[in-house]
């Protein structure tokens, strides 16, 4: 597969970042954390349910890329780089909640309640928006994903929702573009008979 | 309200399900009439929807029957991961589906769940967490000057954290080579010639009569024979007075003419 134009303009861009960041220009690491904050807050709210969490892997990911950018070996890969460091934490965290020092993350960054998120989305997906049936499509949706082995969720998750292309999803799953393929798959025929009811 | 073909195969789905509101089954019924393609397809859909009811309703597959079955499970995932790979965008997937549906009219209706499925989810996915972004990014950024000017601050604290380990090991080899140097004796030196000086001592002024006495003084070297000759004619009279680290020893010379030490 073939990295678009803009694709490689963006790697390009973070290379030159981190190679600021690392000469000590801080307003590098600045600028990365703008490129691809809404990515890692997203894809650690998608694995772990709740944005609180979410924020908190999201810091924690965003410090030890720091921390450790001297060991990153492909500038130009920043971006996987970060979200298989998102995604592992994220894991860690589902796996025991506290595995590592939490840093505190204040209440005040969550701009609502995380309940009641509205039915506009439904409209996406052609159906008429309706408030019940929504919250009760997307908590079924969530538990689906959830129940999803790792592999799987994270495929789906990178792949699927974030539209990350598969060879960083195969990057960040450490596996085949081809396996990446199989996962979704596999994913969508679980998703597909747990959700039955709905479709 | 015009509709696309999508909404009008997902309204013919629901139709089929018996799910529509009395609105959208008035909507559908326009659509049907404006549209013959539709029409067939809406028949199409049913003669398949009659069909899977019929396959539902049969026993389960008995021994003989059981690679036929097997058979048919890998056809169908065959054509299920052909849909997953359509909806992957591979171009390549769409030939393989094709292929599929072609030899199974059932898989339309698997395409249809699929395509629904995929839809739901990404309009989920499109939900956005409900977090201050901008807030979030100055809480980040903070935190990295923070650890960045923590680096700068902790350079003489860093000195000694690598510094102190290699003083301490320096100081600890020291400690070790003295005692072991201790345990195992002084130092080996370079054996060098002996050394003995004598001088005449007495008699003292006080009484010139008294006996001459020769006091030696030896200088040895440590891995050397404590050994020294002091000769003297027989019967001289004349006392040896040895000093050194074997202690003083006196010997007088009469009727010795070599002593040994």
């Amino acid at each position: 597969m073939v990295a678009s134009g803009q694709q490689v303009e963006d790697r390009l861009v973070d290379a030159e970042l981190v190679r600021r960041t690392l000469e000590g220009d801080t307003e590098g690491f600045d600028e990365l954390i703008r490129r691809y904050q809404r990515r890692a807050v997203s894809v650690a709210y998608r694995l772990l349910g709740n944005a609180h969490d979410a924020m908190e892997v999201c810091q924690d990911a965003f410090l030890r890329a720091y921390r450790s950018l001297e060991s990153l070996k492909d500038p130009e890969r920043f971006g996987p780089w970060l979200m298989r460091t998102v995604s592992n934490l994220s894991l860690n965290f589902r796996r025991s909640r506290r595995q590592s020092t939490p840093i505190p993350v204040d209440d005040c960054l969550l701009s609502g309640g995380e309940e009641g998120m509205g039915s506009d989305w439904m409209a996406s997906a052609g159906m008429p928006p309706d408030e019940a049936l929504a919250s009760e499509l997307g908590v079924a949706i969530s538990k689906a994903i959830n129940e999803l082995p790792e592999k799987q969720r994270l495929a789906l998750v990178l792949f699927a929702i974030e539209g990350i292309a598969q060879k960083d999803v195969a990057d960040t799953l450490e596996c085949s573009v081809e396996a990446v393929k199989w996962h979704v798959f596999q994913a969508r025929k679980t998703l597909k008979e747990k959700l039955a009811d709905y479709l | 309200m015009d509709i696309d073909a999508e909404q009008l195969e997902f309204l013919m789905s629901q139709a089929i399900d018996g799910q529509l509101s009395a609105e959208e089954s008035e909507r559908l019924k326009r659509d049907l009439a404006d549209d013959a393609d539709a029409r067939a397809e809406f028949e199409r859909m049913k003669r398949l929807n009659d069909l899977i009811g019929q396959w539902g309703g049969r026993p389960a597959p008995v021994a003989d029957d059981h690679a036929a079955h097997v058979l048919g499970q890998r056809v169908r995932q065959d054509a299920e991961f052909a849909i997953s790979r359509v909806l992957d965008g591979e171009e390549q997937a769409e030939g393989d589906w094709a292929a599929h549906a072609q030899r199974d009219p059932h898989l339309g209706l698997l395409a249809h769940q699929y395509r629904r499925l995929e839809r739901v989810v990404r309009a989920w996915g499109s939900i956005e967490p409900p977090i201050d972004h901008e807030r979030l990014y100055e809480r980040l950024c903070e935190t990295i000057h923070a650890e960045a000017a923590g680096r700068v601050s902790q350079w003489p604290r860093r000195i000694i954290r690598l510094y102190t380990p290699l003083a301490a090991a320096a100081s600890l080899a020291i400690v070790a080579g003295l005692w072991w140097s201790m345990r195992s004796g002084p130092p080996t030196m370079v054996p060098g010639p002996a050394r003995v000086e004598f001088a005449l001592v007495g008699p003292p002024a006080a009484a010139p009569q008294a006996k001459p006495v020769v006091e030696f003084s030896f200088d040895l070297a440590p891995d050397a024979p404590i050994q020294s000759v002091a000769r003297a004619g027989e019967g001289s009279g004349v006392v040896i007075s040895v000093g050194g680290f074997m202690g003083p020893r006196e010997r007088p010379s009469d009727g010795v003419d070599e002593a040994v030490f």
